[in-house]
Order: C-alpha cells, then sequence, then structure tokens
C-alpha cells in the first residue's frame, strides 16, 4: 500500500510538473528578478541620475514643481519606491479646462527636476508579465497563473511524498552521472531551498485569493466595489469650494514620518490650492513587512490632521504580511539577495525537473535517433522555454540600449523584441537537432548577456569602468551580474556540446541510469 | 558582517551535521570518523544552528531574523553540499 501511495505521488509529480512546469519555469524566472526591479527599471533609464528621493523636501519639491506645471489639477499623486529607486513618480488628474492630451504624468529625479528618460517599461514588465502575462486578458492569465501555482503545491508536496531518502540524501551532490546528477540537482534545488519555495507558491497563490475565491466578498458585500473601497479607500476629490493657498507639505511629511517611526512612500493630494484641499501621506513600501500601507490624511490649507488609515485587523494583517513575505519590498540589500539566490534555487528546480523528464526516458526510448512525438515535444518546448526565456530576456536588456533612444511606442517594441527573441528561440529548437539546438541557444544566450554591458558602454557615458569608478552600486552591480550570467549560460553551452559530441559516452551510460532509477 | 558571520555558523553546522552522517566521512575528511565524535559533531551542528537562529533573532528582529535564517541555512547547506561533491569527486575516481 504505502508503495502504491508513493507510485501514485510519483505519477501526479511527474505530470503536474511537465504540464505546468514552462509556465511555472517563465513564472519563477521573471518573478525571481523582480526582487531587483527598481534596479532593473533604473537601469534602463540611464538618463535618470539621482540620490534617493524619500526626503520629505523631495515630496515638497515635486510639489512645487505641479503647482508650477499642473496648477489647475483635480489631484496630485507623488509615489517613491522607497530608497532604491531612482527619482519620484507624479501623476496628476488634470482639471476640466485642460486639453485633452495634456500629460498627466511625468518623473522627477531627486533633485526636483524633470527628467527626460527614455520610455521604457523597466523591470515592471517582467514583475507584470509573472502574474498577468503579456497578449492575453489579465483576468485570465491570472487564472492560469493561478492553476500553475496550484500545480507547484501538489508538485512540491507531492514530490516530497515521493523523494524517499530527503534526510539520507540530503548533501549528496553526484556529477556527472547523467540521470543521477539530473535528480541529485532537482532534489538539491527544492530540498535546501524547500522553506522558500513552499512559501512563495504559498503566498503567491495568497496575493490573488480574492481572484480566485470571490465568494467571501460575495457574501460579505453588495459588490466588489464596496469592498475594495472598505479595505483600500481611495477617496475622491469633493466639489471644489474657492481658491486657498495649499500648505507647506515638508513639515506633514515629516511628521507622519515621526508619528509612524517608518518612512513616506507617497503624498496624494486632493484639489489642490482649493478650500477643500486634503493631503494623504502614506508610508513607504520598505516601511514594513505587511503591502498594505498605512496613511494620514491633513487638511491641505491648515495642515490639521484629519483621519488616519491603518489596515491593522487579523486577517489583513495577516493577508497583508503574507504578500509582503512573496513580493520582499521591505528587504535589506542581503536579504534580498538570499531572495534573489532562492528564487535562482527555484528556477534551477524547475528546469532541472523539465529536463529530468527527457533524461529518464531517454535511457528507455527504441531508437534514440528517432524519438517519438511525445518525447521530441518535450526536448523542444525545454530548448524553448529553458535557454529561450533568459534569452530574451537578454534581448529585452539589449533592446532598451540599442533601439533609438526617442519616438513613440518605443516601450512597446522593447516588448516585441522580447516576444520576437523568444518566439525565435522556440522556432530555432524545433528545425533544429536538439542537441545541437540545446548548445546553440545556450551559447547564444551567453553571448547576449556578455553583450549587455558593451552595448551599455557603447552609447551610454555609464559604462561598467564608470560606473565602478562612481562607485555606482546599482550600475555595477546590475552588468557585474549580467557578466555572471552570461558565464553560467556559457559554462552549461560547453557542457551541453561535450555531451553532444560524445553520444557513445551516452549510450554507455543507458545502463547505469537504468539501475539507478529512483522515483523521481 | 554580521551577516558574514551568520552564514560562517550555518555552514559550519550543517558541515558538521554533514560530518556526522557514516556514508559522507570518507569523502570529507578522508576516513571513518568513531561513532562518539560523529554523535558530538551531530550535537554540536544542531547548537550552532540554533545558536545563528538565536544571533539572528536578537540582532535583526525575529521576523527578518528568522527569514534570513532560513535564507542563510539554504546556502550554507549548499556550500556543504559543494564542498562534498568537490571532495568526493577528488577522492574516488568518478566513473
Amino acid at each position: 500500500m504505502k508503495n502504491g501511495f508513493r507510485q501514485s505521488m510519483a505519477w501526479l509529480h511527474t505530470w503536474t510538473g511537465l504540464l505546468l512546469g514552462w509556465l511555472l519555469f517563465a513564472i519563477f524566472v521573471t518573478g525571481t528578478s523582480s526582487y531587483f526591479q527598481e534596479e532593473i527599471t533604473a537601469w534602463m533609464t540611464p538618463e535618470v541620475r539621482s540620490r534617493p528621493a524619500d526626503a520629505p523636501e523631495s515630496f515638497a519639491a515635486a510639489t512645487r514643481w505641479l503647482a508650477r506645471e499642473a496648477p489647475g489639477a483635480g489631484e496630485w499623486s507623488i509615489y517613491s519606491a522607497g530608497k532604491r529607486a531612482a527619482g519620484l513618480q507624479l501623476y496628476w488628474v488634470n482639471g476640466p479646462d485642460a486639453p485633452a492630451d495634456a500629460p498627466t504624468s511625468a518623473r522627477l529625479d531627486g533633485a526636483g527636476r524633470k527628467s527626460d528618460a527614455r520610455e521604457t517599461r523597466g523591470g515592471e514588465f517582467l514583475y507584470r508579465f509573472h502574474y498577468d502575462l503579456y497578449y492575453i486578458n489579465w483576468y485570465w492569465a491570472r487564472w492560469l497563473v493561478g492553476i500553475a501555482a496550484m500545480a507547484m503545491l501538489v508538485a512540491i508536496l507531492s514530490g516530497i511524498v515521493t523523494h524517499k531518502k530527503i534526510i539520507a540524501d540530503f548533501f549528496l551532490l553526484r556529477l556527472g552521472k547523467g540521470q543521477r546528477s539530473w535528480l541529485d540537482a532537482h532534489n538539491a534545488s527544492s530540498v535546501l531551498f524547500l522553506p522558500f519555495i513552499l512559501m512563495i507558491t504559498y503566498t503567491g497563490l495568497v496575493s490573488l485569493a480574492t481572484h480566485y475565491m470571490p465568494w467571501g466578498i460575495a457574501a460579505n458585500y453588495a459588490s466588489e466595489e464596496k469592498f475594495f473601497e472598505a479595505t483600500f479607500p481611495w477617496p475622491a476629490p469633493p466639489e471644489k469650494a474657492g481658491a486657498a493657498p495649499l500648505t507647506a507639505v515638508a513639515p506633514l511629511v515629516g511628521r507622519a514620518e515621526r508619528i509612524w517611526g517608518a518612512g513616506a512612500g507617497s503624498v496624494r493630494i486632493l484639489n489642490p490650492g482649493d478650500r477643500t484641499a486634503r493631503i494623504i501621506v502614506s508610508t513607504a513600501p520598505d516601511s514594513g513587512m505587511t503591502v498594505r500601507q498605512r496613511s494620514l490624511t491633513f487638511d491641505g490649507v491648515t495642515g490639521r490632521l484629519v483621519s488616519g488609515h491603518n489596515p491593522s485587523g487579523a486577517a489583513t494583517s495577516t493577508e497583508g504580511t503574507m504578500i509582503g513575505l512573496h513580493a520582499g519590498r521591505f528587504a535589506s540589500a542581503v536579504l534580498r539577495t538570499l531572495y534573489f539566490l532562492s528564487g535562482l534555487a527555484g528556477c534551477v528546480m524547475v528546469a532541472s525537473g523539465l529536463i529530468l523528464w527527457t533524461v529518464k526516458r531517454r535511457a528507455r526510448l527504441h531508437d534514440p535517433d528517432q524519438p517519438h512525438f511525445g518525447f521530441r515535444l518535450v526536448e523542444k518546448l525545454n530548448i524553448g522555454a529553458i535557454a529561450g526565456l533568459p534569452f530574451a530576456i537578454a534581448v529585452y536588456f539589449l533592446a532598451n540600449r540599442l533601439l533609438p533612444v526617442d519616438g513613440a511606442g518605443r516601450s512597446d517594441r522593447e516588448i516585441t523584441a522580447f516576444f520576437a527573441a523568444w518566439g525565435a528561440a522556440f522556432v530555432w529548437s524545433a528545425v533544429r537537432p536538439s542537441a545541437r539546438a540545446w548548445t546553440e541557444a545556450l551559447a547564444a544566450t551567453a553571448v547576449a548577456f556578455a553583450l549587455i554591458p558593451v552595448a551599455s558602454a557603447l552609447v551610454t557615458d555609464r559604462s561598467l569602468v564608470a560606473s565602478l569608478a562612481a562607485q555606482d552600486r546599482v550600475f555595477a552591480g546590475f552588468e557585474m551580474a549580467m557578466l555572471l550570467i552570461a558565464a553560467g549560460f556559457g559554462g552549461a553551452a560547453s557542457k551541453a556540446r561535450r555531451r553532444a559530441t560524445r553520444p557513445t559516452a551516452a549510450a554507455g551510460r543507458r545502463p547505469r541510469a537504468s539501475s539507478a532509477t529512483e522515483v523521481a | 558582517m554580521i551577516h558574514l558571520f551568520l552564514l560562517f555558523l550555518t555552514t559550519a553546522g550543517f558541515a558538521l551535521l554533514c560530518l556526522s552522517r557514516e556514508r559522507h566521512q570518507r569523502d570529507l575528511v578522508g576516513r571513518k570518523v568513531a561513532a562518539r565524535t560523529a554523535n558530538h559533531a551531530r550535537w554540536i551542528g544542531v547548537a550552532i544552528l540554533a545558536a545563528a537562529f538565536a544571533i539572528a533573532g536578537n540582532r535583526l528582529g525575529w521576523a527578518v531574523g528568522t527569514l534570513e535564517w532560513l535564507g542563510l541555512s539554504s546556502i550554507g547547506s549548499l556550500l556543504t553540499m559543494a564542498l562534498l561533491s568537490r571532495r568526493s569527486g577528488r577522492v574516488s575516481v568518478p566513473r
């Protein structure tokens, strides 16, 4: 009975893992990159040079800028993504007498000057892709992602049951032994990083829980809007009542920060320059573990504290902290790096699991030179996903540097380059023999990543050398990370090449592989 | 600095746990270790990991400290695994 249970869990693990593995890999890779979303965005807008902008003075400078550029607006919002972000993001709602095509957003550097950065979606594109995908409706995308995350949870739990010797094999990594090495790598990446992998899958599901399970809301609120109004209050500006000067913003931000003992991250001003003006100050994304921000509302003329919002109910706190744990916005540089490395382990886990499916079955093929259709399909999809997606990300970064800086729709063209590169990887893997396609795709990815610092040095004045000299940790760190990733893919390519040019070794491995089979 | 110290502790803790396992001893230190020594290694390893948790919680706060301890434990066990894999490759000829 015990064996039967484990066998059925192994079956479940294999097939849930395979069916959603490619999507899971894409979610893991883009999600992992999102731990450095702000840094990626900073690198992709090299025109913005700024000191961190979270001090009350920078909010005040942004308010002065808005008073000059958007005086008749119904509301202004100023966002700082915390200490890591380059500059401030401003949005405003124009008054009725403004022309329809008047701008409604701008980016300021830390000194309060408008920065004319190239148009890009930066790291936000990769972040959004990891739960909204692209080219398909976000509503259904989130369902797809949710199904994949649920499959991930099933695969993790069934994988724990399937893995007979979690404790006995805890430290085991046997290299250069074909299938056994892949199994060891799959086990190592999942067992050693199990706390992270369980946490990230579970909290990922929690972060979209109201999307997947709307019934709690349906039972308690008249409509979904009512629920969001109650949970995340977002007051609309009242009717204007007559001009009155706006009070100074900096002292209010300073006062809010003193009350919280934490930094302010955004300021929203309703009806600026009117008697009904309100100034709403909210905490910064990195001010605490929960993603639910606290806010204080001040009278915009007298500066009197009107009300405060502190989402501190048990359920809200639990949910907010779980999502915070997933997103890691609170994390210091060290913890952020640990998050990133753990995310990479998750990517390795999914990739090695997908590859293991083919490695195990190759040993049992009738004729290894002419595998059946299902085997070929999995192998091709593996190449397109595992080598193709990193290649596409590298091309996205290259496109950011190499596309003309000006011109409308620039950010869309960067994204088009991303998907074109990814599609090309799938086509390439389909038309080439698999063993060679692996080598070529991995080598192309290595070259693409290695070219990123080169492109940066050629077309901007912020080369790696210049960044190192200026002790710019974000730019130097980003480009050195690109070189490290390039080296990793280069190593993988040369390994794949050695294996591809030595077919006899693969044949000789076959009997041993079958004797060493453990449920995988 | 505290982060490096914690990484050192978790790596040392897992390396001792690894040493306490009979199947890894020959690869790790080149010989069998007496049962008593192995037993000591196990308990000292556990004690070091527990101490790392206490220090992380105390110095970084229990919420962030727990997270960092878990992350560094993963890295520490990975480093131990890499060390073992490297040494076993050198001691016993592969294939």
